[in-house]
Order: structure tokens, then C-alpha cells, then sequence
């Protein structure tokens, strides 16, 4: 027997009210049709049955315990991998600190040791100058200046800011112009 | 997702994974249920099973969609898909479908109990005989709707097809069902 189109139609809204996805537009419209269609009505009954059949028949294999077991080793172990992995993604930029901070100690002491002042009494005039008159204090707080830039260093290098070519250059140029040197271009401090 | 899940989700991204456990055993009888019904083999159905929460834990950190039943459920499918792909077609019945003969064999032998609970278990069991012999894309709109309680938008989504075609697959399906199992509810009903 051939299907009525608005039949057709009403089965497929049957489906849908269902599972509960029916505009209230729709489920009045439906009821409109259940109530002069008896094939339809019929169809809903049997639909409605088979559904709950199913449902009720209490089925429903389960995976053997050996299976839920791989599942949940597989997934311990893909936590300890992925926190591993983050451990090593965080040390990395420590590494790249630590090596920007040696480049700017050597850099420094390879100007130090090369300048032709350096290897002179005129080492560090400033420091020279302030110990021999007695001026420690000031003398004390350059040198922790010093050590709040090198800290300052691996702080910006753990936050993933690589220290670029300029920011060494800038942060050599401040060590030095602590030290007591004259450098041309020098940056204020 | 209800926020349990999600919550159980979040605990799970930070270590936890006892909220894992509680996950997977949720999701488990929907999972199995569907992927079983799908292969007709257990061996199949494990391999699929674990193989699906491989694939979801891999990608759990970047999930952020609403759904994670019907998200899982996409990935089971596809897996399904990916094994008929690859099953070899002179595999024979008898070895492949292992399911239907132990269905089939539970059916025939006579129950001694005839009170209600094994009237539903065998109702249930022709169902699912009835289902299995279910062209592929019609059993696996049935299953997911009954099996995965996903709804018809969520299942036109899984198989990519316009929400007009889930639909007649299911009408489809049901028309064929209702044939098979047309003694049983006329057994159920009564004589009227």
C-alpha cells in the first residue's frame, strides 16, 4: 500500500517527538493527524513499543573488566607522558635564561679582560673611586642593582620572553656602566 | 554536557584518575552496547572499545564541544566504519559473527523460567536478532538512537547526512523490525 505523503511526514515527527525533539508547533500538528489516521496511530504504538523493548530488555553488553583496565592504565599513562612533556616545555625557557645570563657574564668579562682600560688601573673608576673615598654605601647599592638585573634576567626568560640581541646588548651596557665605565651610547640608568 | 561531566573531565586534565574511572564505567554500557551491536564481535567490539578511548583521551584536552556522548560516539562510529573498510570480504559469517550464533543459540534453547523478567530478556534478545540483520546505516541510526540515546540531530551530525535521510533510516529500520517482530506484539497485545 502506498504511503499517504502526510503520513510520511507524521512518522518522521513521530521519530522526533520521541526523542524529544519536536516543536510544539510540530506536536500539535502531529496530534491534529494522530487523531484522524489510525495507520499513524498504529505506527506510533509500535514504535513506542519497539523503543521501550529494547530499552527494558536489559541488553546491554558490557566490556570485560580486562578491557575498562587497558583503558584507564592507557590513560595514566598518557597523564604521566603529558606531564612530563610540560615539565620539559617549562624548563626549557629556565635553560635559555640560564644560557642568556652566562653569554651576558662572559660578554662582560670579555670586554673587562680585552679593553685595554680594563686591564689599567682604570678597571673600575667608579668603583675605585667611591671605595677610596670611603663611599661604600653607594657602592653596595650598584652592586645590588647588578644582582636585581641579573635576576631580572632569568624572571623574563621563565616567562618566555627570550632575550633578544639588543636586550643582552642593553642589559651588558648597564653592567658596565655600573662597573664605572664611560660607553659611548650609553643607556640611562 | 552536564557539569558533572565536565567537571570529571577538568579533574581528569589535572591528574585525576579516578574521575576518568567514573567517566569511562558512565559511558561504557552505551559505548560497548553500540559498538558490539555494530561489529557482531566481541573480540572486535574490545578492540574498538579501547581503541575509541584511546583516541578520546588524545584529544580530550582540545574537546570543548557540549556533547561528549555524542562526541564519543563519533569516534566509535568512525572506527566501525574504518573496520568494515578493512574487513577482508571472503571472512566468513560463521567465524565473524559470533554474536548472532550465540543470540541465536540462547533463543532456541527453552526457557524454564517463563516469568516476566525472561518474557523481556527474550523479547530484548529478538530485538537485537532482528536489529543485527539490519542493513548497516539503518542499524546504526537504531543504535545510536536507542543504544547511544543520541537525538536525530546529533546522529545526522555522526553520519554526515541531512537530518531528513537519519530520519528515513530510522523509518526504514522500523518498518523492517515491525515485520520481524510482528508475532511477538501480536503475542504481547493479544487477541483483540
Amino acid at each position: 500500500m502506498k504511503k499517504h505523503p502526510q503520513c510520511d511526514e507524521a512518522q518522521k515527527l513521530i521519530l522526533l517527538e520521541e526523542a524529544g525533539e519536536l516543536s510544539l508547533k510540530d506536536v500539535s500538528r502531529l496530534q491534529n493527524h494522530l487523531a484522524s489516521c489510525e495507520t499513524c496511530s498504529e505506527y506510533k504504538s509500535t514504535y513506542t513499543n519497539i523503543i521501550l523493548s529494547y530499552k527494558n530488555a536489559n541488553i546491554t553488553e558490557a566490556p570485560s573488566e580486562d578491557a575498562i583496565k587497558q583503558v584507564l592504565s592507557q590513560a595514566t599513562f598518557l597523564r604521566e607522558k603529558e606531564k612530563a612533556s610540560r615539565h620539559s616545555r617549562r624548563s626549557l625557557p629556565m635553560l635559555a635564561a640560564l644560557a642568556a645570563t652566562l653569554t651576558i657574564l662572559l660578554a662582560a668579562r670579555f670586554i673587562f679582560v680585552l679593553n685595554p682600560r680594563a686591564n689599567s688601573n682604570e678597571t673600575a673608576p667608579l668603583i675605585v673611586a667611591e671605595s677610596q673615598n670611603g663611599n661604600y654605601a653607594a657602592r653596595e647599592s650598584r652592586i645590588k642593582y647588578m644582582h636585581s638585573l641579573l635576576d631580572l634576567v632569568s624572571e623574563e626568560d621563565i616567562d618566555n620572553t627570550a632575550l633578544d640581541n639588543g636586550a643582552t646588548k642593553s642589559l651588558a651596557d648597564r653592567l658596565l656602566i655600573l662597573e664605572g665605565f664611560d660607553l659611548p651610547d650609553t643607556l640611562e640608568i | 554536557m552536564d557539569d558533572d561531566e565536565k567537571d570529571l573531565i577538568t579533574r581528569y586534565l589535572n591528574g585525576d584518575i579516578k574521575a576518568l574511572e567514573v567517566l569511562v564505567k558512565r559511558f561504557s554500557p552505551k559505548l560497548f552496547g553500540y559498538i558490539i551491536n555494530m561489529t557482531r564481535n566481541r573480540e572486535v567490539a574490545e578492540d574498538i572499545y579501547q581503541e575509541t578511548w584511546k583516541k578520546a583521551l588524545l584529544n580530550l584536552s582540545s574537546f570543548k564541544k557540549k556533547n561528549f556522548s555524542g562526541w564519543i560516539m563519533r569516534i566509535a562510529r568512525n572506527l566501525v566504519i574504518d573496520f568494515y573498510r578493512q574487513k577482508k570480504p571472503n571472512v566468513s559469517l560463521d567465524t565473524e559473527d559470533d554474536f548472532n550464533t550465540s543470540l541465536r543459540n540462547s533463543l532456541q534453547a527453552p526457557s524454564k523460567a517463563p516469568d516476566e523478567q525472561v518474557q523481556t530478556t527474550e523479547l530484548g534478545n529478538k530485538i537485537r536478532l532482528a536489529i543485527s540483520t539490519l542493513p548497516r546505516e539503518q542499524r546504526d541510526v537504531f543504535l545510536m538512537r536507542t543504544e547511544a540515546d543520541l537525538s536525530f540531530s546529533e546522529i545526522c551530525k555522526a553520519q554526515g547526512v541531512s537530518i531528513n535521510t537519519a530520519l528515513a533510516r530510522m523509518q526504514y529500520a522500523v518498518a523492517k523490525l515491525r515485520t520481524a517482530l510482528k508475532y511477538e506484539y501480536k503475542q504481547k497485545e493479544g487477541p483483540k
